[in-house]
């Protein structure tokens, strides 16, 4: 079944609110802690999406090739483009690179980039948390980290463990 | 077929991007579990939370609604009710819950929903008062929200959900408060 | 040619405002925003005592043309521009939804309410307002 690209686009502005209500409803000062739940919002929906993606296809077991679909096939049901680049050590570090990334197409402020990149911060922990939560589904636990110093560019480093 | 509910079909066919509807349930799905536990299952809470956060979203999206849409102010409160069922409903959700059970002043009507993409595969926590849970508590917030910014203060609610008993309909209850004032700039008055 | 451009929100305050080919005469943007908003509003408060689903969509002076949309939400957005331009209202229509409704509303990093004194101010709106104006028919 099909909605509306926009019901998710307004799920997703409230979800940092939400988690950042929630936090000083609990007492709870550190900012940390509401970007931790929406890398979690984020990591349960990567989870979700591995079971939806893994059911008619032959099992993923190398590295690589899960992080590649993570940057094609992942990518494309999520933001209708795959990932610009991906570099790797070839041993567990994976970075992965999208020039213009379509969920920070609207966010546009009257801040240098740095401080947009923080305001922008909370909300791209939710891709953070997909990727995080898919490779885990899959078989692979990792950090996921993000950043973006100058938007729309964001990178993903992805460190297996 | 009614022209407002022709306006919602025109718009989710031609000016919608569409999405598939699970990437919203696993999304939605995530946040309500994680208020759950952080609310340590105290329902009413949770309840209000989905409330408030379907409130903002409310504001927001009715803007996008009316751009899309070019609809004007309603003439009346039943206007209101077709165009929240088959315009709003439709052209985000894809979905067209029923209008029925008008009061007698027309100041109070239910939506009944046969289906519902936010609780697709839910199934309630198994918790003893896990019944006082709205799942989908943020379409009350997001009627609210958004009928206030056109000057319509409501309050909305759920009556029954399917989640919770699936041998009952869906039905959020709207109720006409009051038609809000225009604000007037200082020294017009 | 095109002079300017003014937004409204529901709370009858100035959120946005910007001009090009600006007149010297214009210098005090505080009382001329007043001045708009009193005009706009007493003009739209006629055209309904007149009829009631009626809008008023433009006046015009010797010097000047204001033209004018409101949206249900009661968000105004105005332009001024020569008296010889053409109708705008279509053009405030897509300002409003192809670039309010995206650089604002639809903006994760966008309040929707502007208290007194801040206003809409984003760069990709801006650039957005900017590049969409220059294009209008009569814009120079």
């Amino acid at each position: 079944m099909e909605v509306s690209a926009s019901a998710l686009d307004y799920l997703l502005i409230e979800a940092v609110p939400v988690a950042r209500d929630v936090i000083e409803q609990l007492g709870i000062e550190d900012q940390d802690e509401a970007h931790h739940r929406i890398e979690l919002y984020g990591y349960q929906v990567g989870k979700g999406l591995a079971q939806v993606f893994t059911r008619s296809r032959p099992r993923m077991v190398q590295q690589l090739e899960i992080i590649k679909f993570v940057c094609k096939n992942l990518w494309e049901v999520l933001y209708k483009k795959q990932m610009d680049n991906l570099k790797t050590n070839h041993r567990d570090t994976y970075v992965l690179v999208d020039h213009n990334f379509e969920f920070c197409r609207r966010m546009g402020t009257s801040l240098p980039p740095q401080a947009t990149a923080e305001l922008a911060y909370p909300y791209l922990c939710f891709p953070a948390g997909i990727i995080r939560g898919f490779l885990h589904a899959m078989g692979l636990s990792s950090t996921v980290t993000v950043e973006a110093p100058e938007l729309p560019m964001v990178t993903f480093n992805v460190r297996i463990e | 077929m009614s022209k407002v509910r022709s306006v919602g079909e025109e718009v989710w066919k031609h000016k919608t991007d569409k999405i598939n509807s699970e990437l919203l349930t696993l999304t939605y799905g995530s946040i309500v579990a994680q208020l759950v536990a952080d609310f340590d299952h105290d329902y009413a809470k949770v309840n209000k939370q989905l409330d408030k956060m379907g409130y903002n979203i409310g504001l927001r999206l009715i803007e996008e609604l009316l751009a899309k849409t070019g609809l004007p102010r309603c003439q009346n409160f039943r206007d209101t009710a077709e165009a929240v069922a088959k315009v709003g409903f439709k052209m985000f959700m894809n979905i067209t819950p029923t209008i029925s059970n008008w009061s007698v002043d027309s100041k109070q009507f239910s939506l009944v929903f046969t289906e519902n993409p936010l609780a697709e595969f839910v199934e309630l926590p198994d918790k003893p008062n896990a019944r006082d849970l709205w799942y989908s508590n943020i379409y009350a917030g997001v009627i609210r929200g958004a009928l206030e910014m056109v000057q319509l203060q409501v309050e909305a609610e759920f009556v029954s959900d399917a989640v919770q008993d699936p041998s009952l309909p869906t039905e959020i209850r709207v109720r006409l408060v009051k038609v809000l004032e225009d604000e007037i700039p200082p020294g017009e008055d | 040619m095109i002079y300017s451009f003014w937004m409204y929100d529901r709370h009858c305050e100035c959120i946005y405002s910007r001009d090009w080919h600006r007149s010297a005469a214009h210098e005090d943007k505080e009382d001329l925003q007043k001045l708009i908003y009193g005009s706009v509003f007493s003009l739209r408060n006629i055209t309904r005592k007149l009829s009631d689903d009626d809008a008023f969509l433009s006046f015009q002076t010797s010097k000047y043309k204001l033209h004018f949309f409101e949206s249900p939400s009661n968000l105004k957005l105005v332009l001024i521009t020569d008296p010889m331009m053409s109708d705008a209202c279509n053009a405030l229509r897509q300002i409003y939804a192809g670039l309010y409704v995206e650089y604002v509303v639809k903006n994760p990093l966008s309040p929707i309410e502007h208290p007194r004194g801040t206003g809409v101010d984003n760069d990709l709106f801006n650039m957005g307002l900017d590049s969409f104006v220059r294009s209008l028919q009569g814009f120079a």
